[in-house]
């Protein structure tokens, strides 16, 4: 089964009193999969969720879900993870969660029975019967996570779902992710953690000052990237780079030579120039990490 | 319906398990009890122990007509008829007597320099210094009937008692006290719904403000429409307030019980409430003791009705206010600085029912008593002290139904709107904007 668009954003712009926080922003989600929403802080993502959310509206522009404009009644189907907490502090856990599944539309046995589901998979059982506030960090964003999926949305919108967790835990909950996206959950994940969207998204786009500029499937934007990584072995000699312009040696890592190559040179040739130059054990070329990309696309904050 | 439902039930579950709640509910039925009893066990020892006098007088035949005019209202006199002063000085032998004795106060009489009869008092004890005026009336009768002939005196005394009957041909009231009780219940109103309102329409907008602290409020708009979300809340509030009124309630009839019991009801009461006129100079307290000891037994069912229609209307009118109010506010401790916002409908209406407690068939009051938010009170206080057509009460409640409707839908646009709105308060344009974006 083709994934199908089920998310679509439509050119939407939004103007705060003299700020453009969101300009032509258009991008669409799958059923199943993974979108990625990159870009640095205040470059607009989240303006970008809360107008998927009807939280707010946009100026011009539209947001759809299977075709039909986001409204109250769309919405309240969508789950959503806050990047801040958004729990009820001083009431007990399973209450909080018993309370906002019932607001979803389950019934009492259903929503117990989700919820301890939910609990034993993301192993939160133990805190069923605390307050959010004697947990925590990464317990309080399990719970939130469990608040944002408790009704098995077909839409589930995560901002920066890993803050607060250890890796064991960041496991935990991209399996969870995991098994949403298996049962054809359409997931919108905002996140600083490159290594977590490269793993788990299939499309992103990377949004740098209020506009797109970067965006489709992660696969093709990494093939079609006009600059290659190549990794060799270090060389006691680089000279042999200077009849490369354009080339750079990226910050080593694992006592290998990392060089970007731009477009115009082929590797090939760099390698037998390395070969001339020194005794050559490891030549490979890398696709582009999803951090190199999103450090090409995102421009430094200029500073006047 | 069964979203507000939940809405209301998590609201009321939630605020009642509070340890601030069970602590504030235990304090008030304390307190209540306290107040209530207190005024009545003071009265009921007042009232035990008369004062004891020791009265010294020039002669005999004033000597009698001085235990006369104290012993009509209770006390006991004792005279000394071994000393016949000429001045006010108290004489020593009787000042031991006062010392030693178990006596509240000593009452010289004697005859100035005119000749005129004229006394002088030597309370020993607080609650004889605190009756010298109502000794020096009841000497009055002694000092007019002291130095007339004996052929005057039933003359006198007769004229003295002359009879004075009140035929109230007010429809209204039948007696003073009716007109005291009508007014004692707008009084009650008055100080029930400022109370309710200051403290849980206070906890409305602090409740809300404090969703928006916690950005619970973002998951919430994704589960309930705004005006859900604030239906329960102000439902579920309401629900723990008649809950705190009615326990409260309870203790003061329990406490009115327990006091008639001990003391007696009718005297005591009344010996109370003088008491209280001399120590608490606020009305109120003298009013809801009163109604606490003795009941409302002149105050028609129909305007108990009403007592609680108006409160609620009143009550729900001013929550919307509130969460209106509070959904622009971001953080909890806003509302301290914002309180003279929150003060002063309810201040205005409470005045104005004061006035219009003197004036009820002002036009005015008559307006004003037709207007939402101050319609309430100023309804409530005529129809308790006057006699109000049909219809204007009519549209008094249908105009409060209206308004309350109305400024939920308003408080809940403006929960939308603030939902977003994090950091300073906004200023009145960037509200109707918003407002106006969201319609």
């Amino acid at each position: 089964m083709t994934p199908e668009v089920t998310l679509d954003v439509d050119n939407i712009t939004k103007t705060f009193t003299n700020v453009r926080a969101v300009d032509g922003l258009s991008f669409s989600a799958k059923s199943g999969t993974v979108f990625g929403l990159l870009g640095p802080n205040g470059a607009g993502k989240t303006t970008t969720i809360r107008m998927v959310l009807d939280i707010i509206v946009p100026d011009s522009g539209a947001v759809r879900w299977q075709g039909k404009t986001v409204d109250g009644d769309i919405r309240r189907t969508f789950g959503y993870l806050p990047e801040e907490r958004g729990l009820y502090p001083k009431m007990k856990v399973r209450d909080q969660l018993m309370f906002l599944a019932q607001l979803h539309g389950l019934s009492a046995v259903d929503a117990k029975k989700t919820i301890e589901d939910l609990a034993t998979q993301l192993s939160l059982t133990e805190h069923l019967e605390k307050a959010p506030q004697e947990l925590s960090k990464g317990n309080q964003q399990k719970v939130q996570f469990i608040a944002a999926v408790v009704h098995a949305p077909p839409l589930l919108v995560l901002d920066e779902p890993f803050s607060g967790f250890d890796p064991v835990n960041v496991e935990v909950v991209k399996n969870s992710i995991r098994q949403l996206v298996a049962a054809e959950t359409t997931v919108l994940l905002s996140s600083h953690r490159m290594e977590q969207v490269e793993e788990l998204c299939e499309d992103v786009c990377i949004i740098d000052r209020s506009r797109a500029v970067q965006s489709g499937n992660l696969r093709e934007i990494k093939r079609n990237w006009p600059d290659r990584f190549i990794r060799m072995t270090q060389l006691p000699n680089t000279d042999f780079l200077k009849d490369f312009p354009g080339a750079s040696v990226l910050p080593s890592r694992n006592g290998y030579l990392d060089v970007k190559l731009p477009s115009g040179h082929a590797p090939a040739e760099l390698a037998r120039a390395a070969i001339a130059s020194g005794p050559l054990d490891h030549f490979e070329v890398v696709e582009p990490s999803l951090n190199d990309i999103y450090l090409a696309a995102v421009k430094p904050e200029q500073t006047t | 319906m069964s979203t507000v439902w939940l809405l209301i039930k998590r609201e009321f579950v939630e605020r009642v398990r509070q340890r601030s709640f069970i602590v504030a509910t235990v304090l008030g039925v304390v307190l209540i009890i306290g107040l209530a009893l207190i005024p009545s066990m003071i009265a009921g020892f007042a009232s035990s122990t008369s004062t004891k006098f020791v009265v010294a007088t020039p002669d005999a035949l004033t000597t009698i007509a001085v235990e006369k005019s104290l012993e009509t209202t209770g006390n006991v006199v004792e005279a000394d008829p071994t000393i016949h002063p000429t001045t006010g000085d108290l004489p020593p032998s009787l000042k031991t007597k006062l010392m030693r004795g178990r006596y509240d106060a000593a009452l010289i009489a004697y005859r100035d320099k005119q000749h005129r009869l004229a006394f002088a008092y030597y309370p020993k004890s607080a609650s004889a210094l605190q009756n010298a005026d109502e000794v020096r009336s009841s000497l009055q009768r002694a000092v007019i009937l002291a130095d007339i002939s004996a052929s005057q005196r039933d003359a006198v005394s007769q004229a003295l008692k002359f009879p004075f009957d009140v035929h109230s041909l007010n429809a209204r009231y039948k007696n003073a006290e009716d007109e005291f009780f009508s007014q004692g219940i707008v009084y009650f109103l008055l100080i029930i719904l400022y109370i309710a309102v200051i403290t849980y329409g206070m906890q409305v907008a602090t409740g809300v403000i404090e969703e928006k602290a916690n950005r619970i409020m973002e998951v919430m708009i994704g589960a309930a429409r705004p005006d859900q979300l604030l239906a329960g809340k102000i439902f579920g509030i309401s629900a723990v307030a008649l809950l705190q009124l009615t326990i409260n309630a309870i203790a003061a009839a329990v406490a009115a019980i327990i006091a008639g019991v001990l003391y007696g009801s009718s005297p005591s009461g009344e010996q109370a409430l003088t008491l209280a006129q001399k120590t608490q100079t606020a009305q109120q307290q003298q009013l809801s003791h009163l109604i606490a000891t003795q009941g409302l037994p002149h105050v028609p069912w129909v305007t108990l009705a009403f007592l609680i229609v108006f409160f609620f209307l009143g009550f729900f009118s001013y929550a919307a206010i509130y969460a209106g109010i509070g959904s622009l506010l971001s953080k909890p401790e806003e509302v301290q600085q914002y309180s003279m916002v929150f003060m002063a409908p309810i201040i205005a209406a409470y005045v104005l029912a004061i006035f219009a407690l003197q004036f009820p068939d002002l036009t005015v009051v008559v307006w004003g008593s037709m207007i939402p938010l101050v319609s309430p009170l100023l309804m409530f206080t005529r129809i308790s002290t006057t006699d109000v057509p049909a219809w204007q009460i009519a549209v008094s409640i249908g105009g409060s139904l209206l308004a309350i409707w109305g400024l939920t839908l308003l408080a809940g646009k403006l929960y939308r709107v603030g939902v977003l709105m994090y950091g300073k308060p906004p200023r009145p344009s960037e509200i109707w904007r918003a407002l106006r974006a969201h319609t």
